[in-house]
Protein backbone atom coordinates (compact mmCIF):
# COMPACT_ATOMS: atom_id res chain seq x y z
CA UNK A 1 0.00 0.00 0.00
CA UNK A 2 1.28 3.28 -1.02
CA UNK A 3 1.18 6.52 0.82
CA UNK A 4 0.49 9.87 -0.36
CA UNK A 5 0.99 13.12 2.32
CA UNK A 6 0.83 10.15 5.12
CA UNK A 7 -2.40 8.53 4.34
CA UNK A 8 -2.22 4.57 3.21
CA UNK A 9 -3.94 4.30 -0.35
CA UNK A 10 -5.18 1.47 -1.31
CA UNK A 11 -4.12 0.05 -5.15
CA UNK A 12 -7.81 0.74 -6.24
CA UNK A 13 -7.72 4.64 -4.76
CA UNK A 14 -4.43 5.04 -6.74
CA UNK A 15 -5.51 3.70 -9.25
CA UNK A 16 -8.89 5.97 -9.28
CA UNK A 17 -6.68 9.35 -8.31
CA UNK A 18 -4.40 8.78 -11.48
CA UNK A 19 -7.22 8.17 -14.05
CA UNK A 20 -9.82 11.15 -12.37
CA UNK A 21 -6.54 13.57 -13.02
CA UNK A 22 -5.47 12.57 -16.44
CA UNK A 23 -9.76 13.29 -17.23
CA UNK A 24 -9.17 16.23 -15.38
CA UNK A 25 -6.36 17.47 -17.62
CA UNK A 26 -7.93 16.75 -20.56
CA UNK A 27 -10.80 18.74 -18.90
CA UNK A 28 -8.82 21.47 -18.56
CA UNK A 29 -6.62 21.17 -21.48
CA UNK A 30 -9.48 20.85 -24.11
CA UNK A 31 -11.23 24.27 -21.89
CA UNK A 32 -7.30 26.17 -22.79
CA UNK A 33 -7.49 25.12 -26.35
CA UNK A 34 -10.90 26.20 -26.42
CA UNK A 35 -9.92 30.23 -25.05
CA UNK A 36 -6.79 29.98 -27.09
CA UNK A 37 -8.33 28.68 -30.69
CA UNK A 38 -11.12 31.87 -30.10
CA UNK A 39 -8.47 34.17 -29.91
CA UNK A 40 -8.17 34.72 -26.06
CA UNK A 41 -4.70 35.91 -25.01
CA UNK A 42 -4.15 37.66 -21.41
CA UNK A 43 -0.64 39.12 -20.03
CA UNK A 44 -0.56 36.00 -17.25
CA UNK A 45 -0.33 33.65 -19.78
CA UNK A 46 2.91 33.52 -21.85
CA UNK A 47 4.42 31.74 -25.29
CA UNK A 48 6.16 28.81 -23.06
CA UNK A 49 2.08 28.50 -21.50
CA UNK A 50 0.47 28.77 -24.95
CA UNK A 51 3.81 26.14 -26.32
CA UNK A 52 2.79 23.79 -22.88
CA UNK A 53 -0.72 23.71 -23.78
CA UNK A 54 -0.58 22.81 -27.33
CA UNK A 55 2.65 20.37 -26.64
CA UNK A 56 0.58 17.44 -25.99
CA UNK A 57 -3.36 16.74 -27.54
CA UNK A 58 -5.87 15.59 -24.92
CA UNK A 59 -5.47 12.45 -24.79
CA UNK A 60 -9.87 11.97 -24.51
CA UNK A 61 -12.20 13.90 -27.03
CA UNK A 62 -14.74 16.05 -24.93
CA UNK A 63 -17.34 13.32 -25.37
CA UNK A 64 -14.48 10.88 -23.82
CA UNK A 65 -13.98 13.44 -20.57
CA UNK A 66 -17.62 13.07 -19.74
CA UNK A 67 -17.62 9.82 -20.66
CA UNK A 68 -14.65 8.54 -18.54
CA UNK A 69 -16.18 10.86 -15.62
CA UNK A 70 -19.32 8.77 -15.40
CA UNK A 71 -17.25 5.23 -16.12
CA UNK A 72 -14.87 6.30 -13.20
CA UNK A 73 -18.13 7.16 -10.79
CA UNK A 74 -20.15 3.78 -12.05
CA UNK A 75 -17.22 1.29 -12.79
CA UNK A 76 -14.03 2.64 -10.70
CA UNK A 77 -10.97 0.75 -11.09
CA UNK A 78 -10.61 -2.52 -8.60
CA UNK A 79 -6.77 -2.61 -8.82
CA UNK A 80 -4.00 -0.66 -10.59
CA UNK A 81 -4.15 -0.77 -14.13
CA UNK A 82 -0.65 -0.47 -15.34
CA UNK A 83 2.50 -0.69 -13.32
CA UNK A 84 3.52 -0.66 -9.55
CA UNK A 85 2.02 1.51 -6.58
CA UNK A 86 5.29 3.39 -7.16
CA UNK A 87 5.16 4.10 -10.60
CA UNK A 88 1.38 5.43 -10.09
CA UNK A 89 2.50 7.87 -7.73
CA UNK A 90 4.75 8.70 -9.52
CA UNK A 91 2.26 9.64 -12.47
CA UNK A 92 -0.18 11.32 -9.92
CA UNK A 93 2.52 13.64 -9.29
CA UNK A 94 3.20 14.45 -12.77
CA UNK A 95 -0.23 14.74 -13.50
CA UNK A 96 -0.73 16.88 -10.58
CA UNK A 97 1.16 19.16 -11.61
CA UNK A 98 0.25 19.45 -15.05
CA UNK A 99 -3.37 19.89 -13.61
CA UNK A 100 -2.01 22.99 -11.61
CA UNK A 101 -0.36 24.45 -14.32
CA UNK A 102 -3.24 24.24 -16.69
CA UNK A 103 -5.29 25.31 -14.34
CA UNK A 104 -3.48 28.46 -13.85
CA UNK A 105 -3.28 29.02 -17.17
CA UNK A 106 -7.45 28.95 -17.54
CA UNK A 107 -7.96 30.97 -14.67
CA UNK A 108 -5.87 33.32 -16.72
CA UNK A 109 -7.66 33.44 -19.92
CA UNK A 110 -11.10 32.83 -18.04
CA UNK A 111 -10.51 36.16 -16.52
CA UNK A 112 -9.47 37.71 -19.71
CA UNK A 113 -12.77 37.46 -21.01
CA UNK A 114 -15.12 37.61 -17.73
CA UNK A 115 -13.26 39.60 -15.33
CA UNK A 116 -12.49 37.82 -11.57
CA UNK A 117 -14.93 39.51 -9.47
CA UNK A 118 -15.63 37.03 -6.11
CA UNK A 119 -18.89 37.24 -5.26
CA UNK A 120 -19.57 39.39 -1.59
CA UNK A 121 -21.64 36.72 0.88
CA UNK A 122 -24.91 39.27 0.57
CA UNK A 123 -24.53 38.81 -3.21
CA UNK A 124 -24.17 34.76 -2.56
CA UNK A 125 -27.42 35.01 -0.29
CA UNK A 126 -29.50 36.67 -3.03
CA UNK A 127 -28.35 34.07 -5.63
CA UNK A 128 -29.29 31.32 -3.13
CA UNK A 129 -32.91 32.69 -2.21
CA UNK A 130 -33.94 34.49 -5.33
CA UNK A 131 -36.85 32.51 -7.29
CA UNK A 132 -36.40 29.65 -9.78
CA UNK A 133 -36.02 30.77 -13.31
CA UNK A 134 -37.05 28.70 -16.66
CA UNK A 135 -34.85 25.45 -16.45
CA UNK A 136 -31.94 25.29 -18.33
CA UNK A 137 -32.84 21.32 -19.15
CA UNK A 138 -35.83 22.77 -20.78
CA UNK A 139 -34.55 25.16 -22.82
CA UNK A 140 -32.18 22.42 -24.44
CA UNK A 141 -34.91 20.18 -24.80
CA UNK A 142 -37.16 22.56 -26.81
CA UNK A 143 -34.32 23.56 -29.34
CA UNK A 144 -33.54 20.45 -29.40
CA UNK A 145 -36.91 19.27 -30.22
CA UNK A 146 -36.62 21.96 -33.19
CA UNK A 147 -33.05 21.08 -34.52
CA UNK A 148 -34.73 17.79 -34.80
CA UNK A 149 -37.85 19.08 -36.42
CA UNK A 150 -36.20 20.76 -38.92
CA UNK A 151 -33.49 18.35 -39.64
CA UNK A 152 -37.08 16.07 -40.62
CA UNK A 153 -37.82 19.11 -42.65
CA UNK A 154 -34.72 19.76 -44.58
CA UNK B 1 -34.25 13.77 -8.47
CA UNK B 2 -31.72 10.75 -7.17
CA UNK B 3 -30.42 10.98 -3.56
CA UNK B 4 -26.93 11.07 -4.94
CA UNK B 5 -27.44 14.25 -7.04
CA UNK B 6 -27.68 17.80 -6.89
CA UNK B 7 -30.56 20.24 -7.88
CA UNK B 8 -29.31 22.54 -10.18
CA UNK B 9 -31.10 25.85 -9.85
CA UNK B 10 -30.81 29.15 -12.02
CA UNK B 11 -32.67 33.11 -11.85
CA UNK B 12 -34.53 33.82 -14.86
CA UNK B 13 -31.20 35.90 -15.24
CA UNK B 14 -29.37 32.91 -16.13
CA UNK B 15 -32.24 31.15 -18.23
CA UNK B 16 -32.32 35.04 -20.30
CA UNK B 17 -28.26 34.71 -20.38
CA UNK B 18 -28.46 31.23 -21.80
CA UNK B 19 -31.09 31.96 -24.33
CA UNK B 20 -29.30 34.85 -25.88
CA UNK B 21 -26.33 32.64 -25.82
CA UNK B 22 -27.67 30.16 -28.17
CA UNK B 23 -29.33 32.51 -30.41
CA UNK B 24 -25.74 33.52 -31.14
CA UNK B 25 -24.87 30.09 -31.55
CA UNK B 26 -27.16 29.86 -33.57
CA UNK B 27 -26.65 32.84 -36.14
CA UNK B 28 -22.44 31.20 -35.85
CA UNK B 29 -24.30 27.97 -37.15
CA UNK B 30 -22.14 26.23 -33.74
CA UNK B 31 -25.92 25.32 -31.99
CA UNK B 32 -25.74 21.93 -31.84
CA UNK B 33 -22.13 22.09 -30.02
CA UNK B 34 -23.26 24.50 -27.78
CA UNK B 35 -26.48 22.47 -26.56
CA UNK B 36 -23.93 19.46 -26.62
CA UNK B 37 -21.67 21.23 -23.97
CA UNK B 38 -24.29 22.22 -22.52
CA UNK B 39 -26.49 19.08 -21.83
CA UNK B 40 -22.70 17.60 -20.78
CA UNK B 41 -22.21 20.68 -18.51
CA UNK B 42 -25.92 20.52 -16.73
CA UNK B 43 -25.21 16.48 -16.33
CA UNK B 44 -22.47 17.27 -14.15
CA UNK B 45 -23.61 20.40 -12.30
CA UNK B 46 -25.88 17.70 -11.09
CA UNK B 47 -23.87 14.92 -10.49
CA UNK B 48 -20.39 15.67 -9.11
CA UNK B 49 -20.17 19.86 -8.45
CA UNK B 50 -17.56 19.30 -6.11
CA UNK B 51 -15.67 17.82 -9.19
CA UNK B 52 -16.42 19.55 -12.47
CA UNK B 53 -14.49 22.65 -13.19
CA UNK B 54 -12.41 24.29 -11.17
CA UNK B 55 -12.50 25.56 -7.67
CA UNK B 56 -12.17 29.52 -7.23
CA UNK B 57 -13.16 30.69 -4.14
CA UNK B 58 -15.43 29.50 -0.64
CA UNK B 59 -17.62 31.59 1.02
CA UNK B 60 -17.87 30.67 4.58
CA UNK B 61 -21.03 32.11 5.74
CA UNK B 62 -23.28 31.32 2.79
CA UNK B 63 -21.33 27.81 2.82
CA UNK B 64 -21.12 28.47 -0.53
CA UNK B 65 -18.17 26.55 -2.86
CA UNK B 66 -17.36 28.74 -6.13
CA UNK B 67 -16.26 27.16 -9.31
CA UNK B 68 -15.50 27.84 -12.74
CA UNK B 69 -16.13 25.68 -16.06
CA UNK B 70 -15.89 26.08 -19.56
CA UNK B 71 -16.45 23.37 -22.38
CA UNK B 72 -16.49 25.39 -25.47
CA UNK B 73 -18.59 27.34 -26.02
CA UNK B 74 -20.14 27.57 -22.96
CA UNK B 75 -18.73 29.07 -19.69
CA UNK B 76 -20.55 28.53 -16.59
CA UNK B 77 -19.69 30.13 -12.93
CA UNK B 78 -21.92 28.33 -10.05
CA UNK B 79 -21.82 27.28 -6.35
CA UNK B 80 -22.86 24.52 -4.84
CA UNK B 81 -24.17 24.08 -1.05
CA UNK B 82 -22.82 20.53 -0.23
CA UNK B 83 -25.49 19.92 3.06
CA UNK B 84 -28.12 21.79 1.21
CA UNK B 85 -27.18 19.30 -2.20
CA UNK B 86 -28.00 22.34 -4.16
CA UNK B 87 -25.85 24.13 -7.53
CA UNK B 88 -26.91 27.44 -7.82
CA UNK B 89 -25.59 28.69 -11.27
CA UNK B 90 -24.63 32.09 -11.01
CA UNK B 91 -23.78 33.16 -15.07
CA UNK B 92 -23.49 31.35 -17.84
CA UNK B 93 -22.66 32.60 -21.29
CA UNK B 94 -20.87 31.52 -25.11
CA UNK B 95 -17.25 32.50 -26.14
CA UNK B 96 -15.99 33.72 -27.43
CA UNK B 97 -17.61 37.34 -26.85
Amino acid sequence: MAETNGTPKTPAELAREAEFLSIKCDELRHACLGFLDDGVTSPDVSADDVAFVRSTPPQRTLEGVFAGYRKLREDPPSGLINGTPDQTMAKIEALAGTRERLKRVMFALSDAVEPYKPLTEEEAREMMTAPQGESIPDIIAELEKEIEEAGHVG
Amino acid sequence: MSADRYRVANAQEVADQFRVALGIARERGTLPRAIRSAKWMWEELARTPEQFGESRYYLPNAELHVRIAFVGPVFVLFGYHESARIVFVRKNRLLPP
